[in-house]
């Protein structure tokens, strides 16, 4: 069955189908939404809420790509997140084992088939990049996010982040630039040809 | 020279990356790269940050993310949760409102108790007074009506007026209404040829003398109230506001009086007007009059009662006439309606105050579960 199918469907009240659509999606949802946050547990609250709020939605879905319409919807869940985070005490990035010690590397970060000083490294420019993200504004991140990470184009992005398509393009030339500045911060973690002068 | 990268450049180098560029704007982008080492050095930068950000590892999701049907009750619940805020705004907001109206109704009240009571009282009364004037004037009742039941004789109050009551027209509503009792009191035995005006300006302290011996003084034809000594002092006029003590049931408003009320015949016009002194020389001795008792004072409605002073005979104009104050618009509602008004938009604030709060702490509570 294809995604319009699907979509048509779960308008109809049939929930398998749209968990079909949650299957496909759920994935890019979760990582646009871990980039944006950057931690696990906000990231799976806002990809459920996600979900659960395009089901509740999905009348207002008018066509188009429904990927776009999904990435919004996690767009403006992690907006929320955000400004609830900035409200209340802030919440350490990093996961903490029983003792209350930061632990070096999270979960989804180790690979088996690494070397550990290779993974050390890798993990840690990931860590660099991720916090470089952090430090951009909501919407550079989102749109950085869409266009570099999930590689979307421009109007996807446009359709997505809800902006016309210049807008999409001042931003991620300021957020790239921004980037750059900040990265040149971890010189001594990128590769030799990413190494950033 | 060394050539400085603005935000423009910026923005071109981003979508040149992209391939987002005209062929216009990339030749020339191009042909800036291959002049300027500086602009060259910053596609590399941003080439390479882009190459970083797209090395980023795809992320899975840790768990499969259905949807369940208990899932979207709970997301509606919160939905409703979410409407927390906007309660505790309504009801900051009505908060506000009633304490502004409070304070505002204080203020106003105490400020013009005074200055809107004489505004409310002219207006409402003035054409039913002129109507019954000159229904009263063009009545030719037989005189053998009887007098009404509350007649009784004058002097018993006169005794209890002071000698010179200086009488404020306008005033607190809360008095009798005397005038509409007196003018209805006007004898059956007046002729229409007859002139009577009733000159009345608010704007000024009308000095009427209930002296007895002012009695005496031929003046018979404007029969009006002297208030007693425990009455507001504020005027006769100030009777007719409607929401005043009501007149008793046995109140001789409607009748006719008898002709026992030898007041007014065509012998004793006066001929001079206007006058500070009349000049009627019929002089009433024995009539009887009519009392009113209320609660707060006691009234003697007669027509054997002298006119005030500034109350003359205008024999060009045949009715009895009460002219409206030139600085009080009749446009103005009535005091009590106003102040029922706005009491029942505080209660109205006062009930969305409280109802929103609790409604606003009770989200609170649950969404905190």
């Amino acid at each position: 069955m294809d995604e319009i199918a699907l979509i048509q469907a779960a308008k109809g009240g049939d929930l398998d189908s749209f968990n079909r659509l949650v299957l496909a999606y759920q994935d890019m949802i979760y990582h646009h939404a871990f980039r944006m946050i950057g931690e696990e547990e906000s990231a799976d609250d806002a990809t459920q809420t996600t979900f659960i709020s395009a089901y509740n939605h999905l009348s207002s879905f008018r066509g188009g790509s429904f990927k776009a319409w999904l990435l919004r919807i996690v767009t403006n869940a992690c907006y929320d997140e955000l400004r609830r985070r900035k409200r209340r005490p802030t919440v350490p990035l990093e996961p903490t084992d029983d003792t209350g010690e930061e632990v070096e590397s999270a979960r989804w970060m180790v690979d088996p088939a690494e070397q550990p000083e290779d993974r050390i490294q890798r993990v840690e420019l990931q860590r660099a990049i991720q916090h470089c993200l952090d430090r951009l504004p909501d919407e550079f991140r989102s749109t950085v996010v869409m266009v570099d990470i999930q590689g979307m184009d421009y109007f996807e992005a446009s359709q997505a982040i809800g902006k016309p398509i210049g807008t999409i393009k001042s931003r991620l030339a300021r957020a790239r630039s921004r980037l750059r500045d900040c990265l040149n911060g971890f010189a001594e973690l990128l590769p030799s040809g990413f190494r950033l002068e | 020279m060394k050539y400085q990268t603005t935000s423009r450049d910026y923005e071109l180098l981003s979508a040149y990356l992209d391939n987002q560029l005209g062929s216009e704007d990339r030749a020339h982008l191009e042909s800036r790269l291959i002049a300027d080492p500086e602009l060259q050095k910053e596609f590399h930068e941003i080439s390479n940050t882009r190459l970083l950000l797209r090395s980023m590892p795809k992320m899975r999701a840790p768990r499969n993310f259905y949807v369940t049907a208990k899932d979207t009750k709970t997301a509606r619940t919160r939905g409703f949760q979410r409407l927390a805020p906007a309660y505790g705004i309504v009801s900051a907001i009505a908060t506000i409102l009633l304490v502004l109206l409070i304070f505002g109704d204080r203020l106003v009240t105490s400020t013009s108790q005074v200055a809107l009571a004489p505004a409310s009282v002219a207006p409402i009364e003035s054409v039913p007074v002129q109507k019954e004037i000159e229904r009263s004037i063009v009545s030719t009742s037989s005189p053998t009506e009887a007098p009404p039941v509350m007649m009784v004789e004058a002097p018993a109050i006169v005794s209890t007026a002071p000698p010179s009551a200086e009488l404020l027209v306008g005033g607190g509503p809360e008095i009798a209404t005397p005038t509409t009792i007196y003018l209805n009191a006007l004898p059956p035995t007046s002729t229409p040829e007859i002139t009577i005006s009733i000159m009345t300006d608010q704007s000024i302290t009308a000095t009427i003398s209930c002296d007895g011996s002012k009695f005496s003084e031929p003046y018979p034809t404007i029969p009006y109230a002297c208030p007693s000594p425990t009455s507001n002092p504020s005027g006769f006029l100030q009777g007719i506001l409607p929401t005043s003590t009501p007149i008793s049931a046995d109140s001789p408003t409607p009748t006719p009086y008898s002709t026992s009320a030898p007041t007014l015949t065509s012998t004793s016009t006066p001929t001079t007007i206007p006058s500070s002194t009349p000049t009627a020389t019929s002089v009433p001795t024995e009539t009887p009059a009519l009392v009113q008792n209320t609660a707060s004072e006691s009234m003697v409605l007669g027509p054997t009662l002298p006119a005030p002073l500034d109350q003359v005979m205008d024999t060009a104009n045949p009715t009895l006439t009460v002219p409206e104050p030139a600085e009080t618009p009749g446009t103005i509602p009535n005091f009590d309606f106003l102040q029922y008004l706005v009491l029942a938009i505080e209660l109205s604030l006062a009930a969305i105050a409280i109802i929103a709060g609790i409604m606003a702490i009770i989200l609170r509570i649950r969404a905190g579960r």
